[in-house]
C-alpha cells in the first residue's frame, strides 16, 4: 500500500509539470493596456446590440497569451450565457470561432468532449470565472450605451 | 481571381474548415509559415479521422463532410454543407481582400487562402506526431480528454495525438 502510493506520488511529480509544461503556461494580461484589445468596450458594445440587449448588463474579460505569442481574451457575458473566444485582430465578436453556449457546448467531463474542437467542460468554465473574476477586467455596460 | 473549391467536394469542404479554424493575417502573431504548419496539421487530422471514424462520433463516414457533421465535433460545421453563416461571412471578407488588387493585404490574404486549398486537394500527407494526430483545440480551452496528448501548439490551436 504504502509502495503503491509514493509510486503514484513519484509518477505525478514527474509527469504532471511534463504535461503541463508541453501544454504551456498561459500568461494573462491587461487587455486595457494592449493596442487592440484596449477597444474592448465599444467591441462588447457592438455585439451586445447585435443581441438585442436593451438592459444593463455585465461582462467579464480575461486577456490570455500563449507560450507562442497568440493573443486572446474570453468574454464572459453571463447573462447571455456566453463564453465568447476573442482573439487578436478579430473585431467583431459575433465572427469569433468559438462563440460558446453555457447551455448547449458545456459537457460533464473531459470524457464526454470526444475530441471536439470546440465543447468545454464545466469545470473549464467554472475556472475561467474564477480566473477573470481575480485577473480579469470587469466592465458594466449601461442602456444608454446600447441606443 | 480566387475561388474557393465546390463546397459539395472533399477539397471544398475541407477548404472552408482549413479557413474557418486557421487564424489568419489579421492577427499579429500570424506567419505565412506557421499558417501552413497549423493547416498542414489540421488536414492530418481530418483524413486520419476519415480513416477511423467510429471514435469521434462519426461512424460510417466516407467523406471529408462526414467527418465534419459528427456530432459536437467542428463548431459550425454540424450541419454541413449548410454551415454557420458566421463562417461563411469570415471567409467571403477574407476572399474579398484577396481578390481586391486595390487592397494593401490582397496578397497576404491571397497566399493565405492558395495555400488553404492547395492542402486540402493535396493527396498525400505525412503524420508528423509520434502517433495518430486527431484533434485541435483553441489555447486555452484545456486538452480533449485524458486519452488525448498534447503534440504541439501553432498559431492559436493546441495539437494532440492518440
Amino acid at each position: 500500500m504504502r509502495r503503491a502510493f509514493f509510486s503514484l506520488a513519484l509518477t505525478l511529480l514527474v509527469f504532471v509539470p511534463a504535461i503541463a509544461s508541453c501544454q504551456g503556461h498561459l500568461e494573462t494580461f491587461k487587455i486595457s493596456e494592449d493596442k487592440f484589445f484596449s477597444s474592448y468596450r465599444p467591441v462588447l458594445i457592438d455585439y451586445l446590440r447585435t443581441q438585442h440587449v436593451h438592459a444593463e448588463t455585465k461582462a467579464c474579460i480575461l486577456g490570455e497569451k500563449d507560450s507562442g505569442g497568440a493573443l486572446f481574451a474570453w468574454v464572459i457575458w453571463p447573462a447571455g450565457h456566453r463564453i465568447i473566444l476573442w482573439e487578436d485582430g478579430v473585431t467583431a465578436l459575433e465572427r469569433s470561432r468559438r462563440l460558446l453556449d453555457l447551455n448547449k457546448d458545456v459537457v460533464a467531463t473531459d470524457a464526454d468532449i470526444h475530441g471536439s474542437d470546440y465543447l468545454v467542460t464545466r469545470q473549464w468554465v467554472e475556472d475561467q470565472k474564477d480566473k477573470c473574476s481575480k485577473e480579469g477586467l470587469s466592465v458594466d455596460i449601461k442602456p444608454s450605451e446600447l441606443e | 481571381m480566387i475561388a474557393l473549391p465546390d463546397e459539395s467536394s472533399n477539397a471544398g469542404v475541407e477548404t472552408r474548415v482549413l479557413l474557418a479554424e486557421c487564424r489568419g493575417p489579421a492577427a499579429r502573431d500570424y506567419t505565412f509559415a506557421a499558417a501552413t504548419e497549423a493547416m498542414q496539421l489540421m488536414d492530418v487530422i481530418l483524413r486520419n479521422r476519415l480513416k477511423n471514424p467510429g471514435p469521434f462520433l462519426a461512424r460510417g463516414a466516407t467523406d471529408i463532410a462526414g467527418i465534419v457533421r459528427a456530432h459536437g465535433q467542428f463548431a459550425g460545421f454540424e450541419t454541413y454543407p449548410k454551415y454557420s453563416a458566421m463562417i461563411r461571412a469570415n471567409i467571403q471578407d477574407a476572399l474579398n481582400i484577396a481578390n481586391d488588387p486595390k487592397d494593401s493585404r490582397s496578397g497576404t490574404y491571397a497566399e493565405f487562402i492558395n495555400k488553404a486549398i492547395e492542402i486540402a486537394k493535396s493527396v498525400r500527407y505525412t503524420d508528423p506526431s509520434p502517433g495518430t494526430l486527431v484533434a485541435w483545440r483553441t489555447s486555452g480551452s484545456a486538452s480533449p480528454g485524458r486519452a488525448f496528448k498534447f503534440y504541439k501548439k501553432v498559431l492559436g490551436n493546441d495539437f494532440y495525438y492518440q
